[in-house]
């Protein structure tokens, strides 16, 4: 085993891993703050993905850029999801269980609207950057791995610096920290609510982009895409930003060093192993939950 | 200023508040006291919005609150200081003074007020960065308050502000309570420290099984049978 | 009046226990008397597109053959139900169709897996049932009613690039081999072959090695093969994962000198989407509309007239060939007897638009050998050299 393939798997997983984070992020938020478990989110990436690339081969505008239009788009189709349907169950008992039931009903949705829209065929983003590499000594840096890992650097400070530096961002925490005493403080929890879940939804849009930087895509991927959203927030921590980006770097490392020592059937069983071992040894995650 | 006129609240098929009235002036200090469960809590968040009325009004400078959603009534100027202080945990001490700035006016003065919150409690300037769920008791009782007031309120309502502190520290709030009063600040306390709360505080209402017994100035009710005997253990 | 109603209906009993009879036994003698032919299709679900095409190429079949007076000189129908992509489903459905509707012919199923469980259903009730098949194991059960006209078989997939490469000069061929495939019954289904032909050629097997489905991320794969300067690349997928490895060639300057794509490639996604990139790719196929059989013209002629497209989608052939396969049984055997139109098909030669076929026990007909290349954004039939419709290209061009 040499080492310059170690270090590319690792590069390589590692920019995979950061691409999962991104599409996690959003996720981890509604799960850990307002307790929806969204298994539509995939289904919103998968909808920009899409979006991407009707406009990429209507208009020639690249996959990324398109998110301009898509982001905030989607923000809004969150809010308005939240303001008409989750509102609704929030006061349920069990809000887990009900937005479960709720958001996959809404994934059935757009799944259908994406057959419907652009049909079963795969779709890949062919872009003129698609098969260019950078390279640097022994190791090759193709382009949509590194435009998906700056994505998702930028994706994620992004939220994070919102959450952490801005008015809203901070009555955003504080009003999932301490509910009652947020509203007395002065803070309207259905607009938070709405925010948060358009914040999900619109972060959503980045990471499926991201996805499909890196995969090809069709309208059932999302419920592929979804296994690695659970992986990634069970191991980051619930409603943890940076708890994600760390879980999406430790499943690329651990992906990229088995790529490289194992043989290669045993990579998605040792990535799902080692989730299931974390959630009997450390059930709230790796991190803290923290928002 | 706040007029609470004939309200009842009952959960379920219990009745926690029965045809309650009760008036607040401007630069008034009021005392609620009672025991457990008379329905102080009750009382307080029913004018914060955080509990719904079935029965009455509530009036804050002549305008009907009763039906407002609790951020609204705090954009009024009507804040209150929860009970079991209810601080944002892993939020640091000056995030949670951010927070009760929050409103559109408060925010304009955040800078400001935030220099008097120091001043007036320079242990939260020592521990500014530190998380609120880091503090002592004390500590967060005092981030509480200053949580409050960095909301600039014009009537302060606090639900049990000494609860499960040290005598030293409950004294040294009590203390500062009364020096906001002093320079005009209208103040709601709920209390079941009897003695000290109606030693600080200009009037006094007692509350037994959700309405209200007895009511008059502090002094007065010091000195009445029914306090004493009940309630200070003489 | 009891008595009265009672002769009455008596009376009517008889008319229809009559009515009954005549139909019963002069059924055949009523030309319009349709044969129906039943089963179930994936028309919702995970293969609903594909589902689809079959069905309109069945639908295809029925409407060429009722125009020229139908089948032994009756017309011919559906009873399609949806089976939701479940292989389950599919089981009952057939079970419904054979003894609820009792259906006269049972149509083929698809996919794979749901055909293999339709073939024991098909046994057990003495049906004849030609499909695609679940590969070569779902042949190997002793069932004497199913038949592969023609099968979809993984075993076969690589026969025809195997036979042209045997035609290059033994210093031409490449020297090491790697060999992706993904973990799964299809993958498995093609590496049979692949070592026994490459022992055969003198090709060593330098990487042999099986990923999971979903294929992470093919960067390292494609680094250890060109680290190890294999001149040839398997890459035993399905469509994702095929593309991943074509781009990490590409990427890494990963040049063999022939790269097989198993399933992938086929799709035309893999043309569409990957554009000049997916370009020299080998692969196989039982069927394919650049066939020059009889029938292949009309129905490309139709697809450019409903679909609009060049050339007809694979499985809207594969629903029309396994009607066809059907048809010429029963037309051989000139009766609805099951077992007489499988004892005609095992002994008679049958002309489908994937070429003529006679079946042996298991219902197989001699393997297909197929090799397909994607050149200039077609793909092209190099193998063998009586459908060839382009030259090989060989060894691969470098990279643009």
């Amino acid at each position: 085993m040499n080492s310059t393939l170690i270090f590319q798997s690792l590069i390589s997983g590692v920019m995979m891993g950061s691409v999962y984070a991104l599409l996690g992020v959003g996720f981890s938020l509604t799960w850990g703050v307002m307790k929806v478990i969204n298994v539509a989110h995939a289904a919103f990436g998968l909808l920009a993905a899409f979006f991407a690339y009707t406009v990429f081969h209507r208009y020639g505008i690249d996959p990324v850029v398109s998110l301009v239009l898509s982001v905030p788009f989607l923000f809004f189709l969150g809010c308005a999801l939240y303001r008409f349907l989750l509102i609704r169950i929030t006061s349920a008992r069990a809000v887990i269980v009900s937005s479960m039931i709720l958001t996959f009903g809404v994934a059935i949705i757009l799944e259908n609207l994406a057959l419907l829209l652009w049909g079963a065929d795969p779709r890949l983003f062919t872009t003129s950057y698609t098969s260019k590499v950078i390279i640097v000594g022994p190791f090759y840096f193709q382009y949509p791995p590194v435009i998906g890992f700056v994505m998702s650097v930028v994706g994620i400070s992004s939220i994070y610096l919102f959450l952490k530096r801005t008015y809203v961002g901070k009555a955003v925490r504080a009003a999932w920290q301490q509910p009652e005493a947020s509203q007395l403080c002065g803070i309207n929890l259905g607009r938070i609510s709405a925010i948060t879940f358009g914040l999900a939804v619109a972060s959503a849009g980045a990471g499926g982009v991201g996805m499909g930087l890196l995969y090809s895509f069709e309208p059932h991927s999302h419920n592929l895409w979804l296994i690695y959203l659970f992986l990634v927030v069970i191991v980051g921590g619930v409603g943890n930003v940076l708890g994600t980006a760390m879980a999406g770097l430790i499943i690329g490392v651990i992906t990229g060093l088995s790529m490289a020592f194992l043989p290669y059937q045993w990579v998605n069983l040792l990535t799902f192993g080692l989730l299931m071992v974390i959630l009997v040894v450390k059930p709230q995650g790796l991190f803290q939950s923290e928002v | 200023m706040l007029e609470i006129k004939e309200i009842s609240v009952s959960y379920q098929r219990h009745c926690a508040l029965a045809d309650v009235s009760m008036t607040v002036e401007q630069g008034d200090f009021v005392a609620l006291i009672g025991s457990n469960g008379a329905g102080k809590s009750t009382l307080i968040n029913s004018v914060s919005g955080l509990t719904k009325i079935s029965k009455g009004s509530i009036l804050f400078q002549g305008e009907t609150i009763s039906g407002l959603s609790p951020d609204l009534i705090a954009s009024l100027g009507l804040i209150q200081v929860p009970e079991g202080r209810k601080l944002f945990p892993l939020m640091s001490v000056e995030e949670n003074l951010e927070i009760g700035a929050y409103l559109p006016d408060p925010r304009k003065m955040y800078a400001r007020n935030l220099g008097k919150m120091f001043e007036m409690f320079p242990r939260l300037k020592e521990r500014r960065k530190q998380s609120a769920g880091s503090l002592s008791g004390g500590e967060q009782q005092m981030l509480a308050i200053a949580r409050a007031l960095m909301a600039q309120p014009i009537l302060l309502m606090l639900d049990e502000p000494s609860l499960g502190l040290a005598p030293i520290v409950t004294q040294e709030i009590f203390k500062i309570l009364r020096e906001l009063n002093d320079e005009g600040l209208t103040i709601l306390l709920v209390s079941q420290e009897v003695l000290q709360s109606l030693k600080i505080s200009r009037r006094g209402y007692l509350l037994e099984n959700g309405s209200v017994n007895l009511t008059g100035a502090s002094g007065d009710l010091l000195k009445d049978v029914r306090v004493k005997e009940s309630y200070l253990g003489l | 009046m009891r008595r009265a109603l009672l002769r009455k209906n008596a009376s009517t009993l008889l008319l229809f226990g009559l009515s009954l009879f005549l139909v019963a036994t002069a059924g055949p003698l009523f030309a319009s008397q349709p044969i129906v032919i039943g089963g179930s299709l994936p028309l919702t679900g995970e293969f609903a597109e594909t589902g689809k095409l079959i069905e309109k190429g069945m639908k295809f079949w029925a409407e060429e053959i009722n125009a020229k007076g139908g089948l032994l000189g009756r017309p011919v129908e559906f009873k399609i139900y949806d089976d939701e992509s479940n292989v389950g489903k599919a089981v009952t459905y057939a079970e419904k169709a054979i003894t609820v509707d009792k259906v006269d012919l049972l149509f083929g199923g698809y996919p794979g897996t749901a055909a293999r469980a339709v073939m024991p259903v098909a046994e057990k009730h003495k049906f004849v049932y030609v499909s695609m098949g679940g590969h070569m194991k779902s042949f190997e059960q002793g069932y004497t009613f199913s038949f592969g006209a023609p099968p979809l078989m993984g075993e076969w997939w690589y026969e025809g690039f195997f036979q042209w490469m045997e035609t290059i000069p033994a210093d031409q061929r490449p020297k090491k081999a790697a060999v992706y495939t993904m973990n799964n019954p299809v993958g498995s289904s093609l590496t049979g072959s692949i070592q026994k032909w490459t022992k055969q050629l003198g090709i060593e097997v330098v990487i042999d090695e099986k990923y999971n489905l979903p294929l992470p991320d093919a960067t390292p794969l494609i680094m250890k093969a060109k680290q190890l300067n294999c001149d040839m690349l398997f890459a035993n997928g399905f469509f994702g994962d095929g593309v991943m490895m074509i781009r990490a060639a590409k990427a890494l300057d990963y040049n063999p000198k022939a790269i097989l794509q198993g399933i992938g490639s086929v799709v035309p996604a893999w043309i569409k989407e990957l554009g000049k990139d997916g370009d020299y790719v080998f692969s196989g196929t039982s069927l394919f509309n650049k066939l020059n059989f009889p029938g292949n013209d009309k129905l490309n002629a139709y697809a450019r007239k409903e679909f609009n497209i060049d050339g007809y989608p694979l499985y809207f052939g594969f629903g029309y060939a396994w009607m066809q396969a059907l048809a010429q049984g029963v037309e051989g055997a000139k009766s609805l007897d099951q077992t007489k139109i499988r004892d005609w098909l095992k002994t008679n030669k049958i002309e489908t638009i994937a070429g003529p076929m006679t079946f042996d026990e298991k219902g197989l007909p001699a393997p297909i050998n197929f090799c397909t290349q994607i050149i200039n954004g077609q793909v092209e039939l190099v193998w063998p050299l009586n459908v060839r419709t382009a030259e090989p290209v060989y060894p691969k061009p470098a990279w643009k």
